[in-house]
């Protein structure tokens, strides 16, 4: 039987985004009026209350949370110099909690997971197979991950989720050697 | 019955029986053998035939070297070939069978090959079987192939799953034996994130083996698995390390449950990322080659001693030694604890001592010059250095070569030479062999796995093949899936000798990726039916599904390709309805597979003008405008509309097939070749679902949803208008006024959250849903083209659409597309056509020929439709002289089908040909 503890659970976030993207002489964007924090360099991410600001290219910066700024208002701080546009139905974003969900997540992605090496201000688009996934790690949780997949792809992507994490649950936590 | 177990001693758990069938008979094993052990147990030595002369084989090794004890796992779908026993966890229920076989095992059919091996030797394939040239694919192929041959794949799909996984360390130790465990563990205490891999179901390596290193071997395991528990350290058992790649990228095959059994996932791949990696895969035995030296009870010392201490079975009953090694002590002590009779001890050297471990045993310095036996070794016939021959009853012959470290990963990939080796892997590679290396007997095997003999090696030398890699080549040696392990090096050795070469001057072939064979399954991983090419899913996907659309894949989307109701009988009658529905009244359909793009910044007209043919500009804001664009050598690209929402900010559409691919295009014009153009581009085609709402009605329909109907007023919002608005109640949304349908249309986005709801509301509200089949009759009766016609062969010339090329500023393929055999009337132009028999359709892709010429094509047949403002078949096509060739009639000719259509020529715009309608 599993530890309860080490089961990985798949749950949907329902989260607002925009993508901020700035013009190539741009990048020193401050939106600190609006958001009240600096804008993170790329791979990087700060969480703040509900709002989560995370650099996924350079001048491009995505902002999630469950309550947001109107995009105008942000539109308006960032005047002529970025588009802000919304993309809360590109993404279909779901939470991985569990002691195992690392171990799922490695199943999927090729990036490092490690606390050390992605931690809790890290965040990185990269590919899963035929998905790009959005990926972070979830505010103080050492196991726990966000994921986002293109939302046309979703549905195929929860299944193979879902098959992943049933892979890890039948073993459950960290193997060793006999 | 396990007759041949001890009673006492080795690793295995004599609580836990196990049952399992070998060719159909039941067998016991315990928790802790290996196939091979078990069957060694049970006194089965038999257990495979040779690739090519059928000859009987047993056991060679212990480990995954072995080239004769080969079985196929499992039966049905799951059943697997080529599975090495000694490596085969035992498992209860396992059900193995032996494999390369006509009848039993015992009574194989093939083996008169055996007799004809004189004229089998290397270089026979290739020498005959070439007269009748036909006769090789209808008879000598299907023969050989059934005479020669490993184990029998499964027919039937794979029903396990595998996985692929990716882990990342600071240090990879590849073995688990002593030295491997001692660097994991030193690396665990230097800091080091510490990923360690072992091929074997148990760490420990040879110490498994080594009853004196018990103790030793126990502690190491015991603070191995203290760091596991600590997190400090992950061990993978069952793990084969299958090659080192660039960057520091290794790959590996975890076999997570036995072969053949249980439930899934069976296997994963592993791709590993290494800051460094430590070889600690230890030394291999190596055979000696003398004649017959491949009979079942022949076996490397190692393997002996493997088979007595860690498994408890005795491999024989009288054995003999054969060795050029001044230490075969440990041999002696195994077989002592086994109680295995020692018979006499044959030292190949030329040394004064004889060896250690050899005291009260009878020594002969000599060779063994033969042996005899069929189903089991019965006799050696020792050859003295004095010239004497003696013959010696024995059933286990001993083995005991040199060791070489294992360092073929060195050579299996552009990493390995990254690697540090430990232990037994970083020993030297020695002296030359001392076995009498002059041998050239046509029965003194080298490459046991591929029947290759010393004759072999003396036939590729005498034939000028001295290099390595030809030998190998020509004779197949180290080609078989034990790559060589036990083989090459005397292979070597030989050649060494033959080719007048001193010892050590030649080079290992290239080791191939995989290290070990690999189960496809396990390359493909998670990528199988959907996770292998997953369907995107438009916006209304959801609701078209329930209200039960048809639907059809186009790329990676699925889409709805018509909305059938009750009494409808098929596709042509649906489609036909939803495309009357449009003309007369009102229809929507989902467009959201339509590539869109925002550009942002104060150059995005520069850019816009430089991709595309026409001008963009200057196009106004809140307007919208159809465009083209040219690949660099002036074929047409992709289209689309695009619109301009504000002074720096336009939104473009592509084609649902092209989206990715400008793109990409688009990123690279603005990064590569014009990155000083102070634009920005953003990619929102998730973002947003967008209809098409069309018909004469759509005005009126459109107006029920949106918030503010004086907005989309005719003369407010007119034709090829764009702008932003909302939309039920308070949803942001953009408005777009274009047709594709010839009919007053718009095209509606809203974020794609709302994509279901949308559908929903509009149909309620009396919109009749139409899906591609009806898009597709609508755009053919207005004669527009799409990926069908824009196929990469075609210009803006040939489409009718040459107007659009701007001559006022520069643009990608203007300077191509200026060249006159892209613009001669001769080339393929776009034309209407209309079959002359009713109700008789052309087929999309047919040729164009005049009357019955179809040695002489004019042009094809692109796209076809039934047009119920027609109300006949109709098409659009690419043909010579087109738009000169009105009212010709010609033959569409489907040469596959072996269809003959008459057809005419006419105007490719078979609706409204004036536009009126789409102005409104």
């Amino acid at each position: 039987m599993v530890d309860p503890a080490n089961r990985v659970r798949i749950e949907p976030l329902a989260l607002q985004g925009y993508a901020i993207t700035a013009r190539p002489k741009e990048r020193a964007l401050d939106l600190r009026k609006v958001l009240e924090f600096r804008l993170p360099p790329p791979c990087a991410l700060i969480s703040h209350d509900v709002v989560t600001v995370m650099g996924v290219a350079p001048s491009r910066w995505f902002i999630l949370g469950t309550t947001l700024p109107e995009r105008s208002a942000l539109q308006e701080a960032c005047g002529d110099r970025a588009l802000v546009s919304a993309i809360e139905s590109v993404w279909q974003y779901y939470a991985l909690r569990g002691a195992a969900a690392p171990e799922v997540l490695a199943s999927l992605v090729a990036i490092d997971l490690a606390p050390d090496a992605f931690g809790s201000t890290a965040c990185a688009i990269t590919a899963a197979g035929p998905y790009d996934l959005l990926v972070w790690r979830l505010r103080g949780e050492e196991a726990g991950f966000g994921i986002g997949v293109a939302r046309s792809l979703s549905r195929d992507f929860h299944v193979w989720l879902e098959e992943a994490v049933h892979f890890r649950s039948d073993r459950g936590g960290r193997r060793g050697g006999r | 019955m396990n007759a041949f177990r001890l009673p006492n001693g080795g690793r295995i758990d004599r609580t836990v029986p196990l049952r399992f069938r070998f060719d159909g008979r039941h067998y016991q094993g315990f928790q802790g053998d290996t196939l091979a052990s078990a069957l060694l147990a049970n006194g089965v030595r038999l257990v495979g035939r040779s690739f090519k002369y059928h000859r009987p084989r047993g056991f060679l090794t212990a480990d995954d070297s072995e080239p004769n004890g080969l079985a196929e796992i499992g039966i049905g779908a799951r059943r697997e070939p080529n599975i090495k026993m000694p490596e085969c966890e035992l498992a209860d229920g396992l059900i193995a069978s032996s494999q390369n076989r006509l009848g039993s095992l015992r009574h194989d059919l093939l083996a008169f090959n055996g007799l004809a091996a004189p004229i089998l030797g290397a270089g026979f394939y290739y020498k005959t079987f070439m007269w009748p040239s036909s006769f090789w694919e209808r008879l000598y192929e299907p023969v050989i192939r059934r005479a020669a041959g490993l184990g029998r794949a499964a027919t039937a799909p794979d029903p396990d799953v595998y996985e692929k996984a990716t882990l990342h360390c600071d240090a990879l130790i590849i073995g688990c034996g002593p030295a491997g465990l001692a660097a994991a563990i030193d690396a665990v205490a230097a800091g080091a994130r510490v990923l360690a891999c072992e091929r074997d179901f148990e760490t420990g390596g040879s110490w498994l083996s080594h009853p004196d290193r018990a103790a030793e071997l126990a502690d190491l395991q015991h603070r191995a698995v203290a760091l596991v528990d600590a997190g400090s350290l992950t061990i993978l058992t069952r793990t084969h390390v299958l090659g080192a790649h660039d960057g520091g990228i290794y790959s590996a095959v975890e076999k997570i449950v036995s072969d053949g059994q249980g439930p899934s996932p069976r296997q994963r791949l592993l791709r590993i990322v290494a800051g460094r990696a430590i070889l600690a895969t230890g030394a291999r035995e190596q055979p000696l080659v003398f004649r017959n030296n491949d009979r079942p009870g022949i076996m490397l010392a190692g393997a002996v001693r493997t088979y007595i201490d860690r498994f408890a079975v005795r491999p024989g009953t009288r054995a003999a030694i054969y060795t050029d090694q001044p230490d075969i002590a440990l041999t002696v002590e195994a077989l002592k604890r086994g109680g295995i009779d020692l018979a006499c001890i044959v030292d190949a050297r030329d040394a004064a001592d004889p060896p250690v471990g050899a005291d009260g045993v009878m020594v002969v310095r000599g060779c063994i010059a033969d042996t005899r036996g069929g189903e089991q070794l019965k006799s050696v016939t020792v050859r003295g250095a004095d010239g004497t021959s003696r013959r010696l009853d024995c059933d286990l012959l001993i083995m005991a070569g040199r060791s070489l470290p294992e360092r073929s990963l060195y050579r299996a990939g552009p990493g390995g030479t990254a690697m540090v080796a430990v232990g037994g892997a970083a020993q030297s590679d020695g002296a030359a062999p001392d076995w009498p290396i002059d041998t050239i007997d046509a029965k003194a095997f080298v490459d046991f796995q591929n029947d290759v003999t010393a004759a072999d090696i003396r036939a590729a030398a005498n034939e000028g093949f001295s290099h390595p890699e030809h030998l190998k080549r020509y004779t197949t040696l180290g080609m078989a899936t034990d790559q060589g392990r036990t083989s090459s090096a005397n292979g070597l050795a030989l050649l060494s000798k033959r080719a007048g070469r001193s010892q050590g001057t030649l080079q290992p072939t290239q080791a191939r990726w995989p290290a070990v064979p690999v189960a496809i399954g396990a390359l493909a991983g998670h990528h199988r039916e959907a996770a292998f090419r997953p369907l995107r899913r438009t916006p209304t996907d959801q609701w078209a599904e329930q209200r039960g659309a048809a639907f059809t894949n186009t790329g990676l989307w699925r889409r709805a390709s018509y909305f059938p109701r009750g009494s409808e009988t098929g596709w042509l009658e649906s489609a036909v309805r939803e495309a009357r529905a449009v003309r007369e009244g009102v229809g929507f359909c989902d467009v959201s597979t339509l590539g869109k793009y925002e550009l942002f910044g104060p150059d995005a007209g520069t850019l816009l003008d430089r991709v595309y043919a026409n001008m963009f500009s200057s196009l106004a804001v809140g307007k919208a405008r159809y465009g083209i664009m040219l690949r660099e050598d002036g074929i047409a690209y992709d289209d689309g509309t695009t619109a301009r929402l504000a002074e720096h900010h336009y939104v473009m559409t592509t084609s649902s097939a092209m989206a990715e691919s400008v793109g990409r295009n688009l990123e690279y014009c603005r990064q590569i070749l014009w990155p000083e153009l102070d634009v920005v581009i953003v990619p929102v085609t998730e973002q947003w679902a967008q209809v098409a709402i069309a018909g004469p009605q759509s005005r009126a329909l459109l107006q029920q949803i949106v918030d503010d109907p004086s907005s989309t007023a005719g003369d407010v919002f007119p034709h090829m208008s764009a702008r932003n608005l909302t939309v039920l109640g308070g949803t942001e949304a953009r408005l777009f006024r274009l047709s594709f349908s010839g009919e007053m249309a718009f095209e509606l986005a809203v974020p794609g959250q709302q994509g279901n709801r949308l559908a929903a509301e509009l149909e309620a509200l009396g919109g009749t849903p139409y899906g591609l089949e009806a898009l597709n009759i609508l755009r053919l009766e207005k004669g527009h083209v799409t990926g069908a016609e824009i196929d990469g062969r075609n210009t803006a010339f040939d489409l009718g659409l040459g107007k659009m090329l701007s001559k006022k500023k520069d643009f990608i393929g203007r300077r191509m597309a200026e060249r006159p055999a892209l613009n001669e009337s001769a080339r393929p132009r776009l034309v209407g056509l209309r079959s002359l028999r009713p109700d008789v359709p052309m087929t999309a892709g047919a040729q164009l020929v005049v009357a019955d010429d179809v040695g002489r094509p004019q042009g094809w047949v692109s796209s076809i439709a039934y047009s119920p403002a027609v109300a006949d078949w109709i098409g659009i096509g690419l043909l010579e002289h087109g738009p000169e060739r009105h009212g010709e009639e010609l033959v569409a000719w489907n040469g596959l089908q072996g269809e003959k259509v008459a057809v005419v020529v006419v105007d490719p715009i078979f609706y409204d040909p004036a536009g009126e309608r789409a102005r409104g």
